[in-house]
């Protein structure tokens, strides 16, 4: 191998020989007829009718507690109250969070109850080690959800990090009533999809596995516990 | 570059041995162990599976849909391909081309070298085993990790997955107690909560420590070069997100051509594998950390691997076997597999679509054989998402492995043949085709009828042995006409 190249980059030669020859034996397709003559891709059963239903609430909260989340009812108003109150109910500090999100400009009503706040706005690198072994919980704040399936769309970027519904035990996510599709491709209309971050996300629950004799068991490698303030705006 | 003793070592491992097919049936079908825990794990998932279909109209319509979509995107593979790495390249992502799979292992040893990298976790990623690149990491003094919970499970027992979704099953909770008391040192605990607590403590610490993060790819989007995976349990988040290199190693034939493309085949895939209307995370990668953003891998590398792919592609029928989007269905109805397990097969795909894409990836003289463990009852067929046709497909193998004239492209075509059965073949062809030496046959058989064997090898050892009939039904008939119509 040319010892001079930078291995971190494809190797120019190699590379577009290999991509060249994929190319040119994949030109050799014939098509063959799908296994099914009438059917077509609009066949898609109730997905494009449910597009036209409205976002159902109470089904969407069903289904986040039937994958084990957490759900806290509150408003634009209280929810950070709420959030305090949790976290001194179970005792859970410190509460990481990105200040730069538009949500945690003022985390007043959790400084006043005496909770210890750790700002993420310094590299991983730099926090790596307290976020793994340190800090019990992390805020996040959903750009979307999504009723049939109980899924909160999470799209990550400089004031909302990858890790902070990744590594602490414990994932506080806000969601908006008003926020609400009906299913994934309603939801992938706004304009979050259209202008994907580096990071989308769909969470649907608390990190999970049943790898042991399908036994299920939560907190695999993830958060043990996702609780979702659901936030009524009005 | 020297390719190293253990990269052939290790695919000798992988991949069937035909004469050892039967003894590790034979050997599979005695252990009730094995036996009752995939019972136990095969009931469990057809019945979730069963628990979140609609019914059976609509959910053809869903796989319909599933099919056509899969099957327009293959149509329009190279293209995708093309547009995938243009979008992605302008996400920052780099986009590496491999023939085959030693190409690819070079290819993520020379990006981990480059980094001086010695430490790689690892999310499930079966394309990973089919190049068998933990071993040939390893011996270039790279760890590479396992971090799925079933996989780790199965690294630590230095074995191999027994399915392609829950790589674990062939073991119970008491056999993984035993292990991790064994392999870990901590005391032995049936407890589920505890195992996989004690799990979650040692691959944190790997998480935080290693320098490359390896993943697989559900699908690739054309469109956004968009990366998708789809998971459980958060490792894969883990791999994709902690350390500061993440390569993905993706399969040519996971691209599809637009976002829109997903929803559908996301719904059959969660349900279908898990029986889960949707899995806790899916996961879309688009690029690595930008200057602005306080965490994610620095570098994302993708890896696009052909191994054979871009062969079955260029067949008609077999092409069709690239639809398929691992989700396991196949092997969870599969009569055989959920007796004989994963292991009997001696590949790293297992169950009616490790029998269809083993042979066509490692040759039809390896892993033929594999074809013949199958009643061809098309349970399988009936449970694809992408309305693969399993069972033809597999029909279609085990003749090329008897046909020395195909013109097929399948390496090893041919190679099964067996000379007696040829011949008994080729004269009951003749026979059946002259009228006079057929019913000359039947006429002698008929009056010899007691000297016919006794014995037919397997087949006589839970049957008995056919007799031909003192009159045949030809001859019948023509008396019973002679005598009520003269
Ligand atoms: S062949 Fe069909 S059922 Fe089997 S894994 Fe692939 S998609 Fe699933």
């Amino acid at each position: 191998m040319n010892s001079t190249h930078d291995l971190s980059q494809p190797n120019p030669e190699r590379n577009s020989q290999a991509k060249q020859a994929i190319l040119h034996r994949l030109q050799r397709y014939q098509p063959v007829k799908p296994t099914k003559q009438a059917h077509s891709e609009k066949d898609g059963g109730d997905m494009t009718p449910a597009a036209k239903s409205p976002a159902d609430q109470e089904g969407f909260l069903a289904k986040l507690q039937a994958a084990h989340t957490e759900v806290i009812s509150t408003t634009g108003a209280n929810w950070q109250e709420a959030l305090a109150q949790d976290l001194s109910d179970k005792q859970i500090d410190p509460l990481l969070y990105a200040p730069g999100h538009s949500n945690n400009r003022s985390l007043t009503g959790l400084a006043e109850k005496g909770l210890e706040l750790v700002k993420f706005d310094i590299p991983i690198e730099e926090i790596k080690d307290r976020m793994f072994n340190q800090i019990q919980a992390g805020l996040s704040h959903a750009v979307a959800g999504i009723s049939d399936t109980g899924t909160l769309v999470l799209a990550t970027g400089p004031d909302e990090p990858r890790t902070l519904s990744l590594v602490p035990e414990v994932n506080y996510m806000t969601v908006r009533a008003s926020r609400l599709f009906p299913d994934l491709q309603t939801a992938m209309q706004t304009t979050h999809f259209a202008q994907l971050p580096t990071n989308m996300l769909l969470i649907s629950g608390p990190s999970k596995t049943a790898d042991i004799q399908q036994t299920l068991a939560y907190g695999a490698h993830g958060p043990k516990r996702l609780v979702v303030l659901f936030i009524q705006d009005n | 570059m020297t390719t190293p003793r253990a990269t052939t070592m290790h695919k000798e491992l992988r991949v069937a041995e035909t004469k050892d097919l039967q003894s590790r049936i034979q050997e599979a079908l005695q252990d009730q162990e094995l036996r009752s825990n995939f019972r136990g794990a095969m009931d469990f998932l057809t019945a979730k599976r069963a628990s979140v279909l609609p019914d059976a109209a609509e959910f053809d319509a869903w796989r319909s849909e599933g099919e056509a979509i899969r099957h327009r995107c293959l149509q329009k593979l190279p293209e995708l391909l093309e547009q995938f790495e243009a979008a992605a390249t302008t996400n920052g992502v780099r986009v590496h081309w491999a023939e085959t799979a030693d190409q690819a292992n070079e290819i993520i040893l020379g990006i981990m070298q480059s980094h001086n990298a010695k430490r790689m976790v690892k999310g499930k990623s079966m394309a990973s085993e089919e190049t068998g690149l933990n071993h040939f990491l390893e011996a270039h003094g790279i760890e590479a990790l396992e971090t799925d919970m079933g996989e780790y499970i199965v690294q630590l027992d230095q074995s191999q997955p027994s399915h392609i979704i829950m790589p674990a099953i062939h073991k119970n909770k008491q056999q993984i107690a035993k292990l991790f008391e064994q392999k870990v040192g901590v005391d032995y605990t049936e407890d589920v909560d505890k195992l996989i607590g004690i799990g979650r403590q040692i691959l944190r610490e790997k998480f935080a420590e290693a320098d490359v993060g390896l993943s697989g790819v559900n699908f690739a989007v054309a469109e956004t070069g968009t990366l998708c995976l789809v998971e459980n349990e958060g490792n894969g988040r883990m791999s994709t997100t902690i350390p500061p290199v993440h390569i993905a190693l993706c399969g040519i034939e996971k691209v599809v051509e637009t976002l829109q493309d997903i929803p559908p085949l996301l719904r059959l895939l969660t349900r279908s594998a898990t029986g889960q209307e949707i899995t806790t995370y899916f996961n879309m990668i688009n690029g690595p950390r930008q200057t602005n953003e306080p965490d994610g891998p620095r570098e994302v590398h993708v890896v696009l691997l052909d191994n054979g792919r871009s062969r079955i592609y260029a067949d008609q029928q077999l092409q069709q076997t690239l639809r398929c989007i691992r989700c396991g269905a196949c092997m969870n109805h599969c009569p055989v597999y959920s007796r004989i397990g994963g292991h009997a097969y001696g590949s790293t795909y297992p169950g009616p679509i490790g029998q269809v894409v083993s042979p066509q990836l490692w040759g039809i003289e390896k892993s033929g054989a594999l074809t013949q463990a199958c009643s061809l009852n098309g349970a399988c067929r009936d449970a694809c998402p992408v309305n693969i046709p399993l069972p033809d497909l597999i029909r279609r193998l085990r003749h090329e492995g008897n046909d020395l004239t195909a013109t097929s492209q399948t390496p090893g075509k041919g190679s099964q043949r067996k000379t007696l059965e040829a011949i008994s073949w080729r004269l009951w062809a003749w026979l059946s085709t002259s009228p006079k030496l057929y019913r000359l046959f039947l006429r002698a058989a008929g009056r010899f009828r007691l000297l016919a064997p006794r014995k037919l090898g397997a087949w006589t050892e839970y049957r008995t042995a056919p007799r031909p009939a003192a009159e045949s039904l030809h001859e019948l008939a023509k008396k019973h006409l002679e005598k009520n119509y003269e």
